[in-house]
């Protein structure tokens, strides 16, 4: 099972209220990890990747094992341990930078907090700069 | 005993105000969406608990939603719009080519006669229809291939297809109004369509009488006359009376005749309503004083309606799609503006009360009146 964090709104679409498990058939990719959510979830279609040409909708980014991998071909295989479901595939709408998107997830797994409840500003880690 | 629904869509979700026939309290519903722009909400004409919502962000995207109960619940529908063939070019600001790319859904317009058909208007420009409630959508491609597409340009919010008017006495006859081309007018239910700009005098532009390039910002029509068209450009309020063959100025006294709203009474179909705005650089009233003016001569005559609307440091903006009437005896008329209010007079705009005060920027608003 493959573990998706998907933005707040995404979450009140699909109607779910946390992380969301996957069964992804093959190789754990961008493509196949989407496929996947967008099988499971329709009314997300459109919504992370464009209907017609199924390029990532420019705002959104995604991350694995606190690594950027927004820009990887979307055939490229992801970590292992986001295949095992070990570590999740964050979905994640682009707000301040990389820099600080990528230091809130290292946070935010160092707090075993969920990255959209931190950055929704519900962290509970009050010492934290990164998330500060 | 009758009732009015009030659709409202704003910068960060959609509202349902609701009252009696006597428009006096008010219930308000929302935010639905929430955290979403909500271009517009309307509803079915035939099926009025039948209403679809335009809801998008810059970051996910357009979602169309669809209620059957009046805005109780709603479901996502289908949101795949895809020009047909391949999309060509447009104008961009600075006059070089520009790939079409879809935005967003400004408009929605459902049928006057089948509920699970309505009409989607676009930036960037298009029309697209759906035949199934909103499940899938077939753009309306002779409108951007009829030859002047290539030429539009982007008005100052986008190149948007804002405003979608269908004629209840001829079924194939519709009318669209794109920022900044102008208005168009098909008469074979969208299979094939011509400018209909004669008349409109746009000073900003190259050729000020040119076919296309006007930056029309709404059109109303009266349902008993629909080759009478009401419109409000960017600068200038016009009239036709030959369902747009050509247009005549009807500004008269006005005090700017900058605005983007305009609409038309309800029993009288000489009434009409607009709300002046400053300029194109300064999107408020003139003198900070809130003002809708009204014309009961089809226009060039005006007078100011300002009894209960504020009259000292209002700087808020009425868009577009922000104005209606219902269809009660004493003809309702609301509207909504970017600081958030809707103001709704049940007697024809002599008097005028805020429904709600502190909603995000209202983007439209739609009125149903229900038996």
């Amino acid at each position: 099972m493959i573990t998706v964090v998907l933005p707040s709104h995404l979450r009140t679409l699909a109607h779910v209220s946390g992380d969301v498990q996957l069964e992804v058939e093959g190789q754990a990719t961008q493509r196949s990890i989407l496929d996947a959510l967008e099988a499971r979830f329709p009314m997300l279609r459109g919504t992370i990747r464009d209907q017609v040409t199924q390029e990532r909708r420019p705002f959104l980014r995604f991350f694995a094992c606190e690594e950027d991998v927004t820009h990887e071909p979307p055939d490229a295989p992801l970590p292992d341990a986001v295949a095992s479901g070990a570590e999740p595939f964050f979905i994640l709408g682009a707000i301040a930078g990389g820099q600080r998107v990528a230091a809130q997830i290292s946070c935010c797994r160092k707090h075993l907090q969920n990255l959209t409840d931190c950055m929704g500003g519900n962290c509970n880690f009050a010492g934290s700069k990164a998330c500060g | 005993m009758s009732s009015v629904r009030v659709l409202v869509g704003t910068r960060k979700g959609a509202f349902v105000l609701t009252s009696d026939a006597k428009r006096k309290h008010w219930d308000i519903s929302g935010p639905h969406f929430a955290g979403w722009e909500i271009y517009h909400v309307k509803g079915s004409p035939v099926d009025p608990n039948r209403l679809y919502a335009s809801q998008s962000t810059g970051w996910f995207g357009q979602l169309i939603q669809r209620s059957n109960d009046g805005g109780k619940s709603w479901e996502p529908v289908g949101n795949k719009f895809a020009y047909d063939g391949i999309p060509g070019t447009h104008q961009w600001y600075d006059g070089t080519p520009h790939p079409w790319e879809f935005k967003r859904v400004w408009h929605l317009e459902p049928s006057l006669a089948d509920p699970d058909t309505v009409y989607a208007g676009a930036e960037d420009a298009a029309l697209f229809r759906s035949i199934d409630g909103g499940q899938t959508w077939v753009e309306l491609s002779g409108l951007r291939g009829h030859g002047s597409g290539p030429s539009w340009q982007p008005g100052a919010g986008g190149l948007c297809l804002h405003t979608i008017i269908l004629d209840p006495s001829h079924p194939d006859r519709m009318f669209v109004a794109i920022s900044a081309a102008g208005a168009f007018r098909t008469d074979d239910a969208g299979k094939t369509w011509k400018p209909i700009n004669r008349g409109l005098r746009s000073e900003h532009i190259p050729d000020p009488t040119a076919e296309v390039g006007h930056c029309v910002h709404h059109i109303a029509m009266h349902r008993s006359r629909p080759d009478v068209l009401f419109m409000q450009k960017h600068w200038d309020v016009m009239r036709s009376d030959n369902a747009g063959d050509s247009w005549q100025e009807i500004s008269g006294n006005l005090p700017t005749d900058f605005g983007f709203a305009i609409d038309v009474h309800a029993h009288e179909p000489e009434t009409i309503f607009v709300v002046p705005i400053k300029s194109d650089s300064e999107h408020y009233p003139p003198d900070g004083k809130l003002r809708v003016h009204r014309s009961t001569a089809g226009g060039n005559e005006w007078e100011a309606l300002t009894n209960g609307l504020p009259q000292s440091d209002c700087y808020v903006n009425v868009l577009r799609d922000a104005m209606a009437t219902d269809a009660l005896d004493s003809c309702g008329v609301y509207f909504g503006t970017t600081g958030g209010q809707v103001y709704a007079s049940a007697d024809a705009g002599d008097n005028w009360t805020p429904i709600v005060r502190d909603l995000p920027a209202v983007l439209s608003v739609e009125v149903q009146t229900l038996p």
